[in-house]
């Protein structure tokens, strides 16, 4: 009991120390996302509304106590649905970040650390990848399978890996001839112990900070396609599809457009922040938060 | 030195490492085969038990591609390596993870050769709990002795290498070495990163490891001085090839091969009276990829003749386990104890 309970103290001053070596940017950003992050998450506490309950008596309403950030062209109730709109835009952002950067990361460290046949090969591919126009190819797989997020997943997972692989491919090609992975050899470690649990803490750093500014554009991205009609479909609150709703009422109901983009800019000001931060703080440090 | 147990520890009999050099797409596509580069070149020695094998040489002899061919690190292209009578195979990975725990390596660097993201404790515990060296309840207090046992304090297994000065990392690359309980440790040139004051600390602790463990090392450098510190016998290396071996006592009161006695006459000196005064070794080391004809020392060789150039030198016994490949080995040996008087460094 008292050695949980010391545990647990030495934890809470672990958090505290780290916390206090963070910069005031990234200070700021991990406050605004996790506010941002909390309020999806309780986004039915939240919302005071149900995001698609059209209200005809309530329509194209300004801003007002009742409807904070007032109501759309059906009566809906606008500031309820950018809430349930945080929902869309950071699951899917995180998703199109993350899962390429899984295997982006570990194709590229295996490409660097074993070069030969298996490396050209993949830099091959890589080069193809990055030259084919993504906005092309998306409409292409649209054309085949019809709109959807689905589809934004598809197109984006055959693309957005590249950059990782670069990223961790350039450094595994300097982190692998030093001595401490030579010596992880002498002492018989198996190969995939090498590479994942010795070289990637050291090789992670870049593609972290990297994967920071990738959210913020694949949050726009995933809007930009909304808005064209590509990506989430209505009745669905996302906000770049909430966006292009509102343009054909630009100059009577000013709020349906500028909100939902004023929350985009917000998350995405929120993400820059603290991949700004995070480069400072992993710059520093010799650990990663992995 | 005592000749009393000749079982070797480590055979190394003519030895070839190569690499393949690199091409350029343009040598690629006209079909034209990558060049080899023999780092090691047709290299045969024994270590015996409880000896300590110095290896010197300028960079680029081949010395630390002969070390870590030792310990399975590259593949042999041609004969073969033998640790206590068993053969070493690079492409053996399981037969290498055993042997792993009789044989290890200390690296030049101590600051890459320690990996940042881990402490020290970190480090040394998963060499224990990977090769099962104590039950997982003591790694904690294993890693403790280890620490004490190369002269630090219990208490720098919290600490990550980034805190650590050159010679204690050096002395927690010691320890990972040891933690596998090796009776076999190659020290590639460990002490050449470190201050001068650090190095003789080093030096120390490892000739009191090697007393205290029982332990058989090659130990690799490039100074003499270093070498002569640790070694009982002594082997030099040039571009890939040794050119001469024998009792260390030997080749510091008789050196017979004109390499070594440039390397002994680079040693500086305190007395200004026995310093050498007439030019020690000239250039550099020739590429590997372009050996001269011949002795391969001859274009900096000061007794160079024709038969130099022309001939491979047969390697010449000189009594007692004292070799050298040179076809004036003997002349080169009275040369030497003429002009020195045996002023020895």
């Amino acid at each position: 009991m008292t050695a949980l309970t010391a545990r647990s103290i030495s934890a809470a001053f672990a958090v505290r120390g780290e916390i206090g070596r963070w910069s005031v940017t990234m200070k700021v950003g991990v406050s605004i996302v996790g506010l941002i992050v909390l309020a999806g998450i309780f986004a039915p506490v939240v919302a005071p509304y149900n995001p698609y309950f059209q209200d005809y008596d309530q329509v194209l309403l300004p801003p007002s106590w009742d409807h904070l950030f007032g109501t759309d062209m059906v009566g809906r109730d606008l500031f309820s649905r950018v809430i349930y709109g945080i929902r869309i835009d950071l699951t899917v952002g995180f998703i199109i970040t993350y899962v390429p950067m899984i295997y982006g990361v570990a194709l590229g460290a295996l490409a660097g650390y074993f070069g030969g046949t298996f490396d050209v090969v993949l830099m091959r591919v890589l080069d193809t990848a990055i030259a084919f126009p993504f906005l092309v190819l998306i409409i292409v797989i649209i054309a085949i399978l019809g709109p959807g997020v689905h589809n934004i997943y598809i197109a984006v997972f055959l693309v957005a890996w590249t950059m990782y692989a670069r990223l961790a491919r350039a450094e595994m090609l300097v982190e692998r001839n030093k001595d401490y992975m030579l010596a992880a050899r002498t002492l018989g470690y198996p190969t995939s112990r090498i590479i994942f649990r010795h070289a990637l803490p050291n090789i992670i750093n870049s593609s972290i900070v990297f994967s920071m500014a990738d959210f913020v554009l694949n949050v726009l991205l995933l809007s930009g396609l909304s808005f064209l009609g590509l990506g989430v479909q209505p009745p669905e609150p996302e906000w770049g599809a909430m966006v292009a709703e509102g343009r054909d009422f630009i100059f009577d109901a000013w709020w349906i457009c500028t909100l939902p983009g004023l929350a985009i800019v917000l998350t995405g000001t929120g993400l820059s922040l603290i991949g700004d931060g995070l480069s400072q703080r992993l710059g520093q440090r010799h650990q990663t938060i992995l | 030195m005592t000749r009393a147990a000749p079982a070797a520890v480590v055979a190394v009999e003519d030895l070839v490492v190569e690499f393949r050099a690199s091409r350029s797409i343009a040598a690629l596509l006209r079909g034209i085969s990558a060049r080899r580069l023999r780092a090691v070149d047709g290299v045969s020695f024994t270590i015996a038990r409880h000896e300590t094998l110095g290896l010197v040489g300028e960079s680029g002899s081949g010395k630390t591609t002969l070390g870590r061919a030792l310990l399975g690190l590259y593949r042999a292209s041609e004969g073969r390596i033998t640790f206590e009578g068993a053969p070493i195979r690079a492409q053996k990975t399981r037969e290498l993870r055993a042997l792993r725990q009789h044989m290890q390596m200390v690296f030049q660097d101590p600051y890459s050769s320690l990996n940042p993201r881990m402490t020290v404790g970190q480090t040394l515990g998963e060499v224990l709990r990977f090769h099962a060296v104590c039950a997982k309840s003591e790694v904690v207090a294993e890693v403790a002795k280890l620490l004490e046992l190369v002269g630090l304090s219990a208490d720098m297994a919290a600490r990550y290498p980034s805190a650590l000065s050159g010679g204690q990392r050096q002395r927690v690359g010691l320890a990972r070495a040891l933690a596998v309980r090796p009776n076999f440790l190659v020290l590639d040139e460990p002490v050449a990163a470190l201050d001068v004051s650090i190095q003789a600390q080093i030096l120390n602790l490892l000739q009191d490891l090697r007393d205290e463990l029982g332990l058989t090392i090659l130990f690799i450098a490039h100074e003499l001085s270093v070498v002569r510190h640790m070694s009982t016998r002594l082997a030099v290396m040039y571009l890939g090839k040794i050119v001469e071996i024998g009792a260390a006592d030997a080749i510091f009161s008789a050196p017979s091969h004109p390499y070594t006695q440039g390397l002994m006459k680079a040693v500086p000196r305190l007395i200004p009276e026995r310093r050498h005064r007439e030019a020690v070794l000239k250039g550099d080391v020739p590429s590997p990829l372009a050996v001269p004809s011949g002795c391969r020392f001859h274009p900096r060789c000061p007794m160079a003749r024709d038969l130099c150039r022309a001939e491979t030198p047969p390697v010449v016994a000189l009594g007692d386990g004292h070799e050298a490949a040179c076809h004036f080995a003997e002349e080169a040996a009275r040369t030497w104890a003429a002009t020195s008087g045996g002023a020895t460094v």
